[in-house]
């Protein structure tokens, strides 16, 4: 699940990077406007957290930009200001909700989650796949109601691959979710949280499409 | 509208005053007149007679049967020595007056106004007199219908003046409830075409001072807002750090938050103190001593204050030039947009740099120039920078963006000259000069 996360506050950038971090996302972190409009058009994100006092490009231009590309990524405006008229712009431009600072993490937690969800055209917060139960909100995964411990990057994969179900899903895509540009990756952590999910949730989950990379069928 | 009636009835009753006086004064010089000649006549046309005749103990009564109303009011007498030798009908029994000429005896009770004539070489005393009341009630009757016009004219006056200067009035009236309807947070001018002429200056003046209070009013909404919205960043950045740090997985990460709400904090101490600076910048100002100071000392002072933070930067910053130099000016100020401006030159400037803080006289000036080696300014940027909060991208540099626009406003403020340049010798950085006017 990787976010990107436009915001030129050096501080508040990295306690936010820290935060959704905790929860599991990966976080793209950027403080310039242009840069940002760049990523989302080129990336894929499941959500993007758009500050709009960005320089080079300010909040409203990239989403503005982005829209017009045909970015359909949810976009959750974090801004400073508080006017009527910044809220409704952000919305009209192409926003798909809008937190003021200073805000409560877990609220932005929440408003992700809820962004990811109706993105993925579910209206249920809860996800149900076989005899699997998984809450986005909690973390917690059970099957046939017994839960099943799973560390944030395997859930993370997790709920991404169900999101996506019935797609096959490329190696780098699903790298590419769950590790930031800052990290460096082992070539084979993809195939080792894949084994593991496997192991913990029956090998049937997860079906390896040959030469490119994975699907939940 | 008292201004204009009040002094107008008392004009109009002085004026009437006068009349009236003036014209009493006339009518009796010539009733006065009137008597002198009446008794010329008498004695011209009687005494001879009178002298002449046989009994000279007869009293004659000049009588007739045509008697007026005023005729008791008026009367003569002839004395022949203490004999009565001719008087009107109502004439009094005693001589009238007791000396030639005029006099005011009291008769009956009654004022009279008498004269009296003793031809040369006869006996005879005339007297001819009036009584004040004939003399009033004509006076009166010359005057009254006059006076009537005037009272019924008065009110008919004072109401076209009232009218007249209500209608005068009315534009000003319209002004002010134009004036009264404005909105303290929506200033606009004044639009009125009707007011009269000799106010147009005063609405342009007042339309001016008007524009110049929406300005300034915007600006300070502009300022209000803009300050908000940069503490509500440190905010959340100190409420986010917090509640990392209360659900720190470790303790290493518990510290790294931890010292992320310091920074935090500081960020917004620093960002407080400016905007207070900014704030308290136009009063000071205003209400601050000028006085004669030494530039370059007021350098060395903000450098000492400069030190710990240029020692952890590793920034040498060099004072030269002409310590003998002074300038009138505000001491407190300088030093603040001094701090500010090396303050800059130093958190931008890269680690073993060099900043230079030159005091030079330059013609009738004396200049501080400021030069760092940090990355200078876009030049298309120069003139932006200068505005609140703004602040250029990609900069790791901490600050609030309102250093500039402190030393801006203030040397604004103060007649002090602020230019801002990129530096032309081959090395990047930017120049900070202030021109100070020598008197």
């Amino acid at each position: 699940m990787r976010l990107l996360l436009a915001e030129d506050d050096p501080l508040l950038g990295e306690g936010l990077k820290t935060a959704l971090g905790r929860e599991g996302y990966t976080v793209d972190w950027l403080k310039d406007g242009q840069q940002a409009l760049q990523a989302l058009t080129t990336e894929e994100y499941v959500a993007v957290i758009l500050d709009l006092g960005l320089p080079n490009l300010d909040g409203h231009q990239i989403l503005k930009k982005a829209r017009a590309r045909e970015v359909a990524t949810p976009v959750l405006v974090l801004t400073a200001r508080d006017g009527l008229c910044d809220k409704v712009t952000s919305l009209d431009m192409g926003a798909d909700d809008y937190l003021s600072k200073p805000f409560e993490i877990e609220e932005l937690f929440a408003r992700i989650r809820a962004l990811i969800r109706r993105s993925s055209g579910r209206s249920q917060p809860s996800l149900r796949y076989d005899d699997l139960l998984i809450d986005p909100a909690t973390h917690q995964v059970s099957k046939k109601g017994k839960p099943v411990p799973l560390s944030n990057k395997e859930f993370s994969l997790l709920l991404y691959m169900l999101e996506h179900q019935g797609r096959p899903l490329s190696r780098s895509q699903l790298e590419s979710q769950l590790y930031g540009w800052d990290q460096e990756v082992a070539s084979n952590a993809l195939q080792v949280h894949i084994h593991n999910l496997r192991k913990k949730l029956g090998k049937k989950l997860i079906k390896t499409v040959r030469g490119f990379g994975y699907m939940v069928p | 509208m008292i201004g204009v009636v009040v002094p107008l009835l008392l004009g109009i009753s002085g004026l009437m005053y006068y009349i009236y006086e003036k014209t009493l004064t006339e009518i009796e010089e010539i009733f006065d007149a009137e008597l002198v000649q009446t008794a010329g006549m008498i004695a011209d046309l009687s005494l001879w007679g009178l002298d002449n005749g046989s009994n000279q103990n007869t009293v004659r009564i000049y009588r007739h049967t045509l008697a007026h109303k005023y005729e008791k009011h008026i009367g003569f007498q002839v004395w022949k020595g203490d004999v009565l030798v001719l008087h009107s009908q109502d004439a009094p029994a005693t001589p009238m007056a007791d000396r030639p000429g005029y006099s005011t005896p009291v008769i009956d009770g009654k004022k009279w106004q008498v004269f009296g004539l003793y031809p040369v070489g006869t006996p005879f005393r005339i007297y001819t007199g009036e009584d004040n009341k004939a003399r009033n009630e004509l006076a009166e009757k010359i005057l009254r219908p006059s006076l009537n016009l005037l009272l019924i004219l008065l009110p008919l006056l004072l109401l076209i003046i009232y009218f007249l200067v209500k209608k005068g009035l009315s534009p000003l009236e319209q002004l002010s409830q134009q004036v009264r309807q404005q909105k303290a947070t929506h200033l606009v001018p004044i639009r009125n075409t009707k007011v009269p002429e000799e106010v147009t200056p005063l609405v342009d003046a007042l339309n001016g001072l008007l524009l110049r209070l929406d300005d300034a009013m915007e600006n300070e909404r502009r300022f209000t807002a803009n300050a908000s919205h940069e503490l509500r960043t440190p905010l959340s950045s100190i409420r986010l750090h917090s509640q990392l740090a209360l659900n720190a997985p470790s303790e290493e990460e518990r510290q790294k938050s931890l010292q992320q709400i310091v920074q935090a904090v500081d960020q917004s101490t620093h960002l407080i103190k400016q905007l207070l600076v900014l704030g308290r910048l136009p009063a000071e100002v205003h209400n601050g001593d000028q006085r004669v100071c030494k530039v370059a000392e007021l350098c060395k002072e903000t450098l000492e204050q400069l030190q710990s933070l240029a020692a952890e930067k590793k920034v040498d910053i060099q004072p030269r030039g002409n310590s003998a130099i002074e300038v009138k000016s505000n001491p407190h100020l300088l030093s603040i947009m001094l701090r500010n401006l090396l303050d800059n030159a130093v958190r931008y400037s890269p680690e073993g740099s060099v900043v230079q803080c030159r005091v030079e006289k330059s013609g009738n000036s004396a200049v501080i120039t400021v030069e760092d080696e940090g990355p200078g300014i876009p030049e298309s940027q120069l003139s932006e920078v200068r505005r609140r909060f703004v602040r250029l991208a990609g900069q790791e540099v901490e600050g609030c963006g309102l250093g500039l626009s402190i030393v801006s406003l203030a040397a604004e403020q103060l007649g002090i000259g602020f230019e801002l340049a990129n530096r032309q010798d081959g090395t990047s950085g930017l120049i900070a000069r202030l021109t100070i006017p020598l008197e």
